[in-house]
């Protein structure tokens, strides 16, 4: 057992050819994910009939159930009825032609966004009630103080725990390789078949990963430090 | 071998599955045990300090947190034998699966359940800390009995998080094929029923386990309070 | 007799003690007077060393130990003859009324368990809490959790009680109970200095009465001297805006 730094090297050159991939899923998880999650956050914090009792049964039980299991079980669904649901909606598209990165924006976006649509729920809890009064004795309707108080309200607050789940997305990506999906990991493990070692590949992911989430988390904190200044001028 | 799903193989399975559910279980409280000890080791270094070790944790939590649970689990399943190989010469790789999870899962949540503990302890006023001394009490005597009891009681809504997502995280022991609750339900998914079943059904228990932990802990929490007054 | 000997203390640049020295007799009540951030409450953190004082020294009986430079071993020593009470109580949330009183006895005395026990109900019953043994500080008002503090310096045989301000942080009507039972402990014989804002209670408990401002004693008397014929210039100028404060109430 040996580690040969230049194996390391072409696992490297390997992943980071499937960074555009794995930011490509990223991203659009992390933006419908935080979309859909804000919106069913609204629902349920305006106690909108119907609506929030079926989101809250949803989001109670979707986070009960890993990542993982989302991705086997969504994997299996996807592989048993793409074909009739694109019949259904009149698509001549069959599973062979669609680049299976397209189960990872599913897969991804739908686990991503219980646990962000509990941060936005959380953060709009501990808004001050006398803040909601105040918006309505001035005469704002509801899109208005939405906009232009509680929302901004909420960013400061929400934020440490949206930065959690953005990461935990970035994190669950490394799983999707295990049907199939081409990112950073499967990518960096290429290489490692023709000379049947592991251990490079492993190494050389791990950086990969580690300096891309550092890279999150430096310009999160940053941001933070922007909002957090932005959020005590308001209260004074 | 049918691609559908069927009620039938879905109650066929769920007896053969469920024993292996104490296998996931037991990686969990393992991994708990022996991870919270360290965590309120690491959060009493950084609490109070500590040179040089003190980095060495604030580092440590750095890498963890930079790295995927998977990549960590992966990388610890790859390079311990390396390791230990070239420390003391022993091969390791026959060594069960369990294991090498069990050390990742200790090293990962070591770092978390540390930072959740520091934070905790942080929290606990300064004052009682000065009352502590003023009596006559040590630092470590000071610690143990007056702040980290009260820093439990600050960091048990984290707790319990956590320990709902590191039950979840059992689940990526599929990536390297340990015979658990997820790997026993993949290989009677490939054997006799379909994995749609047999996936569905951990899927089931998965979120039947979680919501319970959440409501043990939101019940612990209400009360362990100190007599304090609180609606459950 | 104990003594503080020219103590220092700065915050970074701020110097809040420039020169203070203090002597303590047996059986006297010195109150401590003066205006915020003249460094009453931290002359009285150094002595038990709740701040490490830039330099100084504590001198207890016969024994002189350095404030600044005193050992781990010296300053538990010192925490073990002199006790505090906080202006914000420092009950230990985590633990009874009783348990407060006996855990200093237990853990950092060795006293036996019962022994420990039956010393903690005695003082609770000296107190008037009694009752109130087996109850959480957040269970209590304030003024029966400082008079549980007060019970626990008190129960440590110290050669010193030191209060920070007992009664700064009560509602008006529980501060009578928290200074009767100061007066008893008065009565008791151990040494104590108290810095207070409450005047009328220093004049009619206090041997000695001390003034600091800026740093610096600026003039030390008995109550009468001090209340009545203050020397200073300081002295008369805090005294004309407390005592008129006092007196002001009645005019409401």
């Amino acid at each position: 057992m040996e580690i040969q730094f230049d194996r390391v090297v072409s696992s490297l050159q390997s992943g980071l050819s499937y960074l555009g991939n794995t930011l490509k899923i990223s991203v659009i998880a992390i933006l419908l994910g935080t979309i859909i999650a804000l919106i069913i956050a609204l629902v349920r914090f305006y106690r909108i009939p119907v609506l929030s009792q079926v989101f809250a049964f949803f989001v109670t039980v979707y986070r009960g159930i890993p990542i993982m299991l989302i991705l086997l079980i969504g994997h299996l669904l996807y592989v048993m009825y793409f074909d009739s649901v694109a019949r259904a909606l009149h698509l001549s598209v069959t599973i062979k032609d669609v680049d299976i990165i397209l189960l990872g924006y599913i897969i991804l976006t739908i686990g991503g966004i219980p646990s962000i649509s509990e941060t936005f729920r959380g953060a709009m809890n501990s808004i001050d009630k006398t803040q909601f009064e105040a918006c309505y004795s001035v005469g704002l309707n509801t899109s208005q103080s939405l906009r232009r108080i509680i929302l901004p309200q909420m960013l400061p607050v929400a934020f440490p725990g949206y930065i959690n789940n953005i990461l935990g997305i970035v994190k669950g990506i490394p799983l999707l390789s295990a049907v199939g999906i081409m990112e950073i990991m499967s990518g960096a493990l290429v290489p490692c078949s023709v000379s049947y070692s592991y251990l490079e590949g492993y190494a050389a992911t791990a950086i990969i990963y580690f300096v891309l989430i550092t890279i999150i988390l430096a310009a999160s904190k940053r941001i933070e430090k922007y909002l957090m200044r932005y959020r005590v001028i308001t209260n004074e | 071998m049918g691609k559908y799903f069927t009620w039938e193989g879905f109650f066929k399975a769920a007896p053969l599955i469920i024993k292996y559910l104490p296998v996931t279980l037991g990686i969990t409280f393992i991994t708990l045990g022996i991870a919270t000890v360290i965590a309120v080791l690491v959060a009493a270094i950084r609490v109070y300090k500590v040179p040089v070790l003190c980095g060495i944790c604030k580092g440590y939590l750095h890498i963890i947190r930079g790295l995927p649970y998977v990549v960590l689990l992966l990388l610890v399943y790859y390079f311990l034998p390396f390791l230990v190989f070239k420390l003391f010469g022993i091969d390791i790789n026959g060594w069960d699966k369990k294991v090498f999870v069990i050390i990742a899962f200790v090293i990962h949540e070591g770092a978390y359940i540390g930072e959740i503990f520091r934070a905790a302890v942080e929290a606990v006023p300064k004052l009682q800390q000065e009352a502590a001394y003023s009596v006559g009490l040590t630092q470590y005597q000071a610690f143990f009995r007056i702040i980290l009891p009260q820093s439990v009681k600050v960091a048990i809504p984290a707790y319990g998080a956590n320990f709902v997502e590191l039950f979840h995280n059992t689940a990526i022991t599929y990536m390297i094929g340990v015979m658990d609750f997820i790997g026993r339900a993949t290989s009677l998914g490939g054997a006799s029923f379909n994995y749609i079943e047999t996936y569905l059904f951990v899927a089931v228990v998965y979120a039947a386990i979680s919501i319970a932990i959440e409501f043990l802990f939101k019940y612990v929490d209400a009360r362990y309070q100190f007599g304090a007054k609180v609606k459950v | 007799m104990i003594a503080v000997e020219h103590v220092k203390k700065s915050f970074g640049k701020q110097s809040v003690l420039k020169d203070v020295s203090l002597e303590i007799d047996d059986g006297d009540v010195v109150v401590i007077l003066g205006p915020s951030g003249s460094g009453k409450t931290t002359l009285l953190r150094c002595i038990n060393f709740l701040e490490r004082a830039d330099e100084g020294n504590l001198l207890i009986i016969n024994e002189r130990i350095d404030l600044h430079s005193a050992k781990r071993k010296e300053i538990l020593n010192v925490r073990k003859r002199v006790a505090f009470v906080f202006q914000n109580y420092g009950l230990f949330a985590n633990k009874t009324a009783l348990q407060n009183i006996t855990e200093g006895l237990i853990v950092s005395r060795k006293v036996p368990k019962d022994e420990a026990n039956k010393k903690g109900e005695e003082i609770l019953e000296w107190v008037g809490l009694l009752d109130k043994k087996d109850y959480y500080p957040s269970q209590l008002s304030g003024g029966q959790q400082q008079r549980i503090g007060i019970a626990r310096a008190v129960a440590l045989d110290p050669e010193l009680i030191l209060f920070d301000e007992p009664t700064s942080a009560l509602d008006p009507e529980l501060v009578g109970d928290v200074l009767s039972l100061i007066r008893k402990v008065a009565k008791k014989g151990i040494p104590m200095v108290i810095v207070t804002h409450e005047m009328s209670f220093a004049q009619e408990v206090a041997n000695k009465v001390v003034f600091m401002d800026g740093g610096v004693i600026v003039e030390q008397g008995t109550p009468k001297d001090i209340f009545y014929h203050p020397k200073e210039e300081r002295t008369k100028k805090f005294l004309e805006r407390v005592l008129i404060q006092e007196k002001e109430i009645y005019y409401i």
